[in-house]
């Protein structure tokens, strides 16, 4: 059905295809963190830089994975990684701590974790146990589809 | 771990201790409340111990962390110099699709020659 309305269309992409047919200047890397396989992001990022192109990620998972090979890989290829999103998605948390050249940062502490602290403070404020509030959470498409990312501290740990 | 690979003393994976939320009981959070604290999930990094944790930790009401409510997040940040207070969404669609732009832009504005002060 999808292939008869979209006879050009693929339901898949392929880097190679894409690069091959086009030169971007940014790759935008938007899929979901996979901690455990890599992919695809990792696999994504790394092709990118491979073929010269800039990257721009909300995706942690390479990051956390890979933070030297991809910085090393963008260095060797003289193109740029940016990653704001990556740590308190909706703000410009990042670029403030870059800009902190001159200071000797010995710790940092805080809420990492939007999904968690909703979680947290709806069981505060409507008296409701953990599968309550996470419920909740997931109505406003806050919480990760798979809650045990956010709940678990693996999404805070690759934060921290 | 991303924010100690950007201030250059990277924690690694094995040195990050994780407590889960889920023990966590209503009972838990109405106790610290009468109590006069609040539970908040906290992450702490050290990057002179190169030690990092995540875990529910109970927050006295008078810290404004205690008032980070919500999908708001909050990070302190220690240095030699002094000591800072970041507050922000965590996500959000509309504010995380700006934070992407600005990266978009940023590197838009590079490539293009026009670097601005601070850009």
């Amino acid at each position: 059905m999808y292939q008869a309305l979209n006879p050009y269309g693929l339901d898949y992409i392929d880097l190679d295809i894409l690069y091959s047919s086009v030169t971007p200047d940014v790759h935008v890397e938007l899929t979901p963190s996979d901690y455990v396989s890599e992919a695809p992001a990792l696999q994504n990022v790394l092709r990118a830089l491979d073929y010269g192109v800039n990257v721009v990620t909300a995706n942690k998972a390479p990051l956390v994975l890979a933070y030297d090979e991809v910085m090393g890989r963008a260095k060797a290829r003289g193109v740029m990684v940016r990653f704001k999103a990556t740590v308190m998605g909706g703000s410009p948390f990042i670029d403030m701590l870059l800009s902190m050249r001159s200071h000797d940062v010995v710790g940092v502490e805080g809420i990492l974790n939007a999904t968690s602290n909703l979680i947290l403070t709806l069981m505060e404020d409507e008296m409701v146990e953990l599968e309550g509030a996470i419920a909740r959470a997931q109505a406003p498409g806050v919480a990760e589809a798979n809650v045990e990312l956010d709940i678990g501290g693996s999404m805070l740990q690759p934060n921290s | 771990m991303i924010i100690s690979n950007v201030v250059g003393k990277p924690i690694r994976l094995d040195g990050v201790r994780r407590v889960s939320l889920a023990s966590v009981k209503l009972r838990d959070v109405m106790l610290a409340l009468k109590e006069g604290y609040t539970l908040k999930y906290i992450a702490r990094a050290d990057f002179k111990e190169r030690r990092a944790s995540v875990e529910p930790v109970r927050i006295p009401r008078a810290d404004i962390l205690s008032q980070v409510r919500g999908t708001m997040n909050a990070v302190k940040i220690r240095s030699d110099v002094g000591d800072y207070l970041f507050i922000g969404r965590g996500g959000g669609a509309v504010e995380t699709a700006h934070i992407v732009l600005d990266d978009i832009l940023s590197i838009a504005l590079e490539v293009g020659g026009c670097v601005r002060p601070g850009g």
